[in-house]
C-alpha cells in the first residue's frame, strides 16, 4: 500500500515536472488562435487575462459589450476560434427527474416547466440537457437566448469559429472528470462573484444520473462558510448525504490558503481549482 | 466519470465526432471493398485464361483425334475403300479350299456384300458338301448358304452341280504364327497325302476329302480335273 502510494507520488513529482501541451513555450502560428472567455454577473475575462468589471452587474448587455472588448479582432484571415464559458446569472441548471424521453430535445420542456415553478422570469432562455443512460436523471443548463444569440453574431462579423458556449459547471467538470469518481457524489463548483461572496453551485448525483441540483450563495463571514451551506444543501435535496464531495473552486497555485477560506474540514471535500482560475 | 458536455451553441446535438467516423468507417469499407473486388477479378480472370489454354489444348486434341478418326485425306479414304472392297479375302477362301474334283463353273464376287455367288460341278454330293463344311470351318467366312443341287446323269460322266453363296468376313485377324503354322501344316498333309495318292485313286477317298478337303485336293493327281 504505501509502496503503491510512494509510486504515484513519485509518477505525480514526474507530471509536474514535465512541460504543459498548452504552455507557453509551444508556440502558434499566427494564423491560428484560441480564445477562451470567462463571463459572470460581475467581471469578464479571458483565461489568464485580468479581469473586467462589467458596467452594470447582471446584465445581458453590459456582458455582451464586454465579450466584444475581450472577444479577439483578427487582423489577418486564419482559424480563429472562441469559446465562452458563462457563469452564474447567466447560467442556470435543473436536475431533472427520470422520465421515459429517448432523446436530449424531449426533455426541454420538462426543463422549461422546472424553470417557471422556481419562478423564471418571461425573458427567453436557451436550454440543453445531457444525454445519458436509461432511467437516469439528466442535467439541464439554460443560457439566456439574447447571450447566446449576439455571441453568435459577433462571432459571424468578426469571422470566428465559436466553439462553444459553455456554462461553467459542465465546463469545470469536464476539465476534471479524471479525478471525479461516479457514485453517491456531490460535485460543487464555487464562483467568486465578490472577493467574499461566492455561488455554491451544488449538483447531487447517485448511480449515474443526477439526483438534485441546487445553486446557494456562500459569504465568507466566519470560518468554514461552505461546510454549513453543504450542509443546507444536503440537508434540502438528498436524503442522505453523499459520500464524497467534491469542490472545484478557486485554488490555482495558491491552493491550501484559498481552500481554508472558505472551507474548514478540509478533509470531507476534495478540492479541485478550478480552470477560470488556474491561470491567475 | 464520464463528464457530460454541453455546448448551447449547439444544444442537444451529439458530437460529429460519431458521425465522421461513420464516415471515414464507410469510406475504408468502400475502399476495401473495392480492392477486394479487385481481387476476385484478378482471380476470375486468372482462372479464364487457365480455362482458355485447356479449351485450346482440347482442340488441338480434339484437331488429333479426328485426324485418326475421319481426316479429309483422300489417300486415306482409298485405302480404306481399297480394304473395305477387296477380294482377297474371298480369292483365299476360294483357293484354300479348291481341289481337283471340283469344276468350277461360275464365280461371281460381290464386294458390296461381300457375298460369293458360286457354282461348281462334282463328281459327288459327298464332296460338293464336304466343300461347304470347309468353307463354313473357316473363320474368314460368315456364312455359307447352299442354294441349289442338281444331280446331272452326263454323257460323259455323273455328277453334281451346285450353287453356292458364301458370305466372307472384309477383315480377319489372323495371327501370323498361326497361319505360319497352318501352312507347314499343311505342306506337311501334302506330302503325306501324295504318298498315300499313290496307292489309293482320286475318286476312291472321298472320306478323307470330306474330313480334310485341303489335303484330299493335294492328293488327287492333277489329271482328275476336268
Amino acid at each position: 500500500m504505501s509502496r503503491w502510494s510512494d509510486h504515484l507520488e513519485a509518477l505525480r513529482s514526474v507530471a509536474k515536472k514535465r512541460p504543459k501541451l498548452n504552455a507557453p513555450s509551444i508556440k502558434t502560428p499566427a494564423f491560428m488562435s484560441r480564445t477562451t472567455i470567462w463571463i459572470d454577473g460581475r467581471h469578464a475575462r479571458t483565461f489568464g487575462g485580468a479581469p473586467m468589471p462589467l458596467s452594470s452587474a447582471n446584465d445581458v448587455a453590459a456582458a455582451l459589450k464586454a465579450i466584444e472588448t475581450l472577444a479577439p479582432k483578427p487582423a489577418n484571415l486564419g482559424l480563429h476560434a472562441l469559446r465562452v464559458v458563462v457563469g452564474a446569472p447567466f447560467a442556470r441548471y435543473h436536475a431533472l427527474p427520470w422520465q421515459p424521453l429517448p432523446k436530449p430535445q424531449d426533455w426541454v420542456a420538462a426543463a422549461r416547466v422546472q424553470a417557471v415553478q422556481m419562478g423564471a422570469g418571461t425573458e427567453a432562455w436557451r436550454y440543453a440537457v445531457t444525454d445519458g443512460a436509461w432511467e437516469q436523471g439528466r442535467l439541464a443548463a439554460a443560457i439566456s437566448e439574447a447571450l447566446c444569440a449576439s455571441i453568435e453574431r459577433l462571432c459571424k462579423t468578426r469571422k470566428l469559429q465559436l466553439l462553444g458556449i459553455e456554462p461553467a459547471y459542465t465546463f469545470a467538470m469536464q476539465k476534471h472528470a479524471a479525478r471525479i469518481r461516479d457514485g453517491a457524489i456531490a460535485i460543487v463548483a464555487l464562483e467568486e462573484t465578490e472577493r467574499d461572496a461566492a455561488i455554491a453551485h451544488i449538483g447531487l448525483r447517485r448511480g449515474g444520473g443526477w439526483t438534485a441540483f441546487i445553486a446557494l450563495p456562500v459569504t465568507r463571514t466566519r470560518e468554514g462558510a461552505l461546510d454549513g451551506v453543504l450542509r443546507d444543501a444536503f440537508a434540502l435535496c438528498a436524503d442522505t448525504p453523499p459520500e464524497r464531495r467534491y469542490v472545484i473552486g478557486p485554488g490555482g497555485p495558491g491552493g491550501p490558503d484559498a481552500r481554508e477560506r472558505w472551507s474548514a474540514d478540509a478533509a470531507l471535500v476534495e478540492w479541485l481549482p478550478a480552470p477560470w482560475d488556474a491561470a491567475t | 466519470m464520464k463528464a457530460p458536455v454541453i455546448d448551447l451553441h449547439r444544444p442537444n446535438r451529439p458530437g460529429a465526432a460519431v458521425g465522421l467516423l461513420a464516415l471515414v468507417v464507410g469510406i475504408v469499407a468502400l475502399i476495401a471493398a473495392m480492392q477486394y473486388r479487385d481481387a476476385l477479378k484478378e482471380q476470375g480472370e486468372a482462372l479464364d485464361e487457365r480455362e482458355a489454354t485447356i479449351a485450346k489444348q482440347e482442340a488441338k486434341f480434339h484437331v488429333i483425334s479426328n485426324a485418326h478418326r475421319e481426316s479429309g485425306d483422300a489417300r486415306m479414304a482409298q485405302l480404306m475403300a481399297q480394304q473395305r472392297y477387296a477380294t482377297e479375302p474371298a480369292r483365299d477362301l476360294i483357293e484354300g479350299g479348291w481341289h481337283q474334283n471340283i469344276a468350277l463353273l461360275s464365280l461371281d464376287f460381290v464386294t458390296a456384300s461381300r457375298q460369293i455367288n458360286m457354282q461348281f460341278e462334282t463328281r459327288s454330293v459327298q464332296e460338293a458338301i464336304s466343300y461347304a463344311d470347309w468353307l463354313q470351318a473357316q473363320p474368314g467366312a460368315e456364312s455359307v448358304a447352299i442354294k441349289r443341287q442338281i444331280q446331272k446323269p452326263g454323257p460323259p460322266a455323273p455328277s453334281v452341280e451346285t450353287s453356292l453363296q458364301v458370305t466372307w468376313k472384309a477383315f480377319v485377324a489372323r495371327p501370323v504364327a498361326a497361319s505360319a503354322v497352318a501352312a507347314a501344316a499343311s505342306a506337311s498333309a501334302a506330302s503325306a497325302a501324295s504318298a498315300a495318292s499313290a496307292a489309293s485313286p482320286a475318286s476312291a477317298a472321298p472320306a478323307a476329302s470330306q474330313a480334310r478337303p485341303q489335303a484330299s485336293h493335294a492328293a488327287h493327281p492333277s489329271g482328275a480335273r476336268r
